[in-house]
Parts: C-alpha cells; sequence; structure tokens
C-alpha cells in the first residue's frame, strides 16, 4: 500500500518541478529574443552608408582600407561614419547598453 | 588631445589599430576626460550588444548590392587575367602541353650521341671493306651481299 503512494508522490513532485523549470526558460528565451531584436533593429535603422560600414567592420572583419575602397570613399571618412553609427547606436540601444556599462 | 580628435580614434582605439604612439595619446587623454572614458565605455558595450548577433544575416538586398560593388572593383585587372586564361581547363591543358614539349626536349639527346659513335663504326667498316675478300669470291656467292662480313666465310664451308 505505501510503494504506490510514494511512487505518486514522486510523479507529482517531477511534474511539479518540470513546470517551474520551464518558466525561466521561457522568460529567458523571450528576453534574449526581445534584446536581439532590439539590436537587430536597431542596425536596420541607421542610413545605408552607416549600416554597411558598420556590417563590413564588424561582421566581415573587413579593416579600413578594404572598408572604404568598398564604399568609395576616404578612410576618415569611413572613421567618422563608423562613429555616427556607433553614436546611433548607443542613443538606440541606450537601455541595454546602460545595463552593461554598469555591470 | 581633443575630444574631436578623440572621437576620430575611438573606434581605431577599441580595434587595437592605433599606432603606438596614437594610441599612449589616446590614453593620456582617456585618463583625464571622464566623457571620454565613458564613450569608449559604451561603444565596447555597442561592440558586445553587435557580438551577440553572430549569425547576423544581412538582408538579400544588402548582401547582393555589397557583392556587387565588390564584382565591379577588380573588374579591369580580372579582364585580361580572364582573356589570358579563360578557363582553369584550358590553363591546365596549355601547361601540360609545355611540359610535354619540355620533356619531348630533354628526351631528345640520345640520337646525337648515336652519331658521336657513327665515326668508330664507319672506322671499323672501313676496315671490313679493305680486308673484303677479292672479286672472285663475290662473284660466287652475289647473293650474301647484305651479309658483309659472312661473305667471306660462306664459299668455303660450300
Amino acid at each position: 500500500m505505501d510503494a504506490p503512494i510514494v511512487a505518486d508522490t514522486e510523479e507529482g513532485d517531477e511534474r511539479m518541478m518540470e513546470v517551474a523549470d520551464a518558466h525561466p526558460d521561457i522568460e529567458q528565451h523571450l528576453v534574449e529574443k526581445t534584446r536581439k531584436k532590439m539590436i537587430r533593429h536597431a542596425i536596420e535603422k541607421l542610413p545605408e552608408k552607416q549600416r554597411a560600414a558598420v556590417l563590413l567592420h564588424k561582421y566581415q572583419e573587413l579593416d579600413y582600407a578594404e572598408i572604404s575602397k568598398i564604399l568609395k570613399c576616404s578612410e576618415s571618412a569611413l572613421k567618422s561614419l563608423l562613429f555616427r553609427a556607433y553614436e546611433t547606436l548607443r542613443v538606440e540601444l541606450a537601455p541595454l547598453v546602460a545595463h552593461s556599462v554598469k555591470h | 588631445m581633443s575630444c574631436e580628435k578623440m572621437e576620430t580614434r575611438i573606434l581605431a582605439y577599441m580595434d587595437g589599430r592605433l599606432k603606438e604612439n596614437e594610441r599612449a595619446e589616446a590614453e593620456k587623454h582617456l585618463a583625464g576626460c571622464a566623457a571620454c572614458r565613458l564613450r569608449v565605455n559604451e561603444f565596447r558595450a555597442v561592440n558586445d550588444l553587435l557580438d551577440e548577433l553572430p549569425a547576423i544575416e544581412p538582408s538579400g538586398a544588402f548582401n547582393a548590392r555589397v557583392h556587387a560593388l565588390v564584382a565591379a572593383e577588380p573588374q579591369k585587372r580580372s579582364s585580361w587575367l580572364t582573356w589570358l586564361a579563360p578557363s582553369p581547363r584550358i590553363a591546365f591543358v596549355a601547361s601540360m602541353l609545355l611540359l610535354a614539349t619540355v620533356w619531348v626536349g630533354t628526351q631528345a639527346p640520345p640520337p646525337p650521341i648515336a652519331t658521336q659513335d657513327l665515326p668508330v663504326v664507319e672506322s671499323t667498316d672501313y676496315d671490313v671493306i679493305s680486308s673484303f675478300a677479292p672479286l672472285s669470291d663475290l662473284s660466287q656467292a652475289p647473293d650474301d651481299d647484305a651479309d658483309d662480313s659472312d661473305a667471306p666465310q660462306q664459299p668455303q664451308q660450300m
């Protein structure tokens, strides 16, 4: 008589633990998703040339000479282009930036 | 260094692409300028945020435009290159032909060696001819013209 009852309570505990674990995962997943959406959106909102400069610099890892050749501008123009892009991103992503600067 | 100058160098500073003296200047400025220091920290945070999108897919249109720009850039150079070698296969065949020509060229020498030996043969031939049997023997075996050395012996065996 005792054995089945113990098994039942164990099963019940497992189910409860599963439900309790799932919540933070979903929340974290949603936070991550929102975060990435914000970053993506901020990049997409940049003026085209600034966006191109950021993508080539950050994700293609090209050097300044190569990027300025592709974008047909001088290296100093590229540097100010990147600076303005980062300034815009800094403002657009202010909540996320403030959060990570504090930590 | 002024804050304006720092602005133009801030990304190169973050990338570690400043020259040694420029980096020293930037660090000196940052040590005394809280505003620029904050900006560097915030730009680093932006950089980290951009890192969160490792698999960022630039839109197809953007990709196409960049590829078009890149493709347009070295066209002058590639045009004569493509004329020179229209396809790797043709280039390969051409180089194989060249190799074959060189190989044949290096294989050619053996014939000259043979002709160098010839004078020796000629001199022995001369000896053979000089020790030839008299005309009377030849008339007995007119069919054995080709076999010079056997010619004098055959009549004796007969």
